[in-house]
C-alpha cells in the first residue's frame, strides 16, 4: 500500500513537473508580476481540464455549444491578466522573458508593436505547422495593465469569428501567413 | 361489631391453619405423574419465519446490506455533487479565459485601428 501511495505521489510530481515545464510563461516573471499587481487573474486550463469543462457545457445553449466546439481540440489555455496601481510596474526585460518562450521560426509574429517604456507593447504570435495554426500568443501591455494569452492547439481566427457577439469577441481577422492584422470594432 | 370481627378472624385463622396432607397423598401424586404423559408447551404458530424475524440472520444481513447501500448511495451522490461543482467551476474558468482573451484581442484591435489612422 505504501509503495502504491509513493508511486502515485511520484507520478503526480512528475506530471506537475512536466506541466510546469510546458507552462508558457516563466514562473519567476509570473510571480514577480503577481507580486507587483494590485489585482491579477490567472487561468490555467490543460487538456484534461478543458475536456472536463466541456462535459458541463449545456448542449441547449448556443454559446456553450460554440465554446465546446472551439475548445474540444485545444491542448491548453493560459490567461494572465495583471492590473497595477502605478505605472512602470513591469519592464521590457519582463516582457522579453515572456516573448522568449515563443521563438521563431516556430512562432510567427503577426502583430508586433513596441513602445519606448514597454508600457504599450502589443504582440500577436501564431504557431504554424504546415501552414496550419497550432497555437496563439497575445501580449497586450498598457501603462497599468498587462494581459497575456496563450492558447495551445489548433486555434483559428475563424473560431473566434464564430464566437462573435457572445463574448464581445471582436471581428479580428488574422492572416496566418501575413503580418497584417485587420480589425473593425463591433 | 367487635364480636363479628372476632368471628371472622377466627374463621380465617381456622381456614388457613396448616393441615397435614391425607395419608398417601404424596405417593398418589407421584404415581399419577408417572402414568400421565407430560403436557407439552403449546407453541404459537409464527407468522414470520425465525430467520426473517428482527433478530434472525437474514434480517440482520438485510439491515446491514441496506445500511451499506445507503452509505454507498450517499457517497456516490456526494461525489456526483462535488464533480458537478468542479465541472461548473471549470466551465466558468473557460468562459472567463475566453472573456479575457476577447478583451485582449479588442485592445489589440483598437491599438491597430488607432495606428492605421
Amino acid at each position: 500500500m505504501k509503495v502504491r501511495i509513493s508511486t502515485l505521489i511520484l507520478l503526480a510530481l512528475c506530471a506537475s513537473a512536466v506541466f510546469a515545464q510546458n507552462a508558457p510563461f516563466p514562473s519567476t516573471v509570473e510571480k514577480e508580476l503577481a507580486g507587483r499587481a494590485s489585482n491579477f487573474t490567472e487561468v490555467t486550463l490543460d487538456k484534461s481540464m478543458l475536456a472536463f469543462a466541456s462535459k458541463f457545457m449545456d448542449g441547449k445553449k448556443a454559446e456553450d455549444v460554440q465554446v465546446r466546439q472551439m475548445i474540444q481540440n485545444l491542448d491548453a489555455i493560459y490567461v494572465r491578466s495583471y492590473e497595477f496601481e502605478k505605472e512602470a510596474q513591469f519592464t521590457a526585460a519582463d516582457l522579453d522573458a515572456i516573448r522568449k518562450q515563443f521563438p521563431a521560426p516556430e512562432w510567427s509574429a503577426i502583430v508586433r508593436s513596441r513602445s519606448r517604456a514597454a508600457n504599450n507593447d502589443t504582440d500577436v504570435y501564431v504557431k504554424l505547422v504546415n501552414g496550419e495554426n497550432h497555437g496563439m500568443f497575445v501580449l497586450n501591455a498598457e501603462p497599468k495593465e498587462l494581459d497575456l494569452v496563450y492558447i495551445s492547439g489548433p486555434i483559428r481566427p475563424e473560431d473566434f469569428d464564430k464566437l462573435k457577439g457572445n463574448f464581445g469577441i471582436p471581428d479580428i481577422s488574422m492572416d496566418a501567413a501575413g503580418s497584417k492584422a485587420k480589425g473593425t470594432s463591433k | 361489631m367487635y364480636q363479628n370481627n372476632h368471628d371472622v378472624e377466627n374463621e380465617l385463622r381456622e381456614g388457613l391453619r396448616p393441615r397435614r396432607a391425607p395419608h398417601g397423598f404424596a405417593d398418589r401424586v407421584i404415581a399419577r405423574a408417572q402414568t400421565e404423559p407430560a403436557q407439552t408447551e403449546t407453541v404459537r404458530p409464527r407468522i414470520v419465519p425465525s430467520a426473517l424475524s428482527p433478530a434472525g440472520p437474514i434480517m440482520r444481513w438485510a439491515i446491514a446490506a441496506g445500511l451499506l447501500l445507503a452509505v454507498g448511495l450517499g457517497g456516490y451522490s456526494e461525489r456526483r455533487r462535488e464533480e458537478h461543482i468542479a465541472g461548473e467551476r471549470a466551465r466558468q474558468q473557460v468562459f472567463l479565459a475566453l472573456r479575457i482573451t476577447s478583451a485582449t484581442l479588442h485592445a489589440v484591435q483598437d491599438k491597430l485601428a488607432e495606428g492605421d489612422r
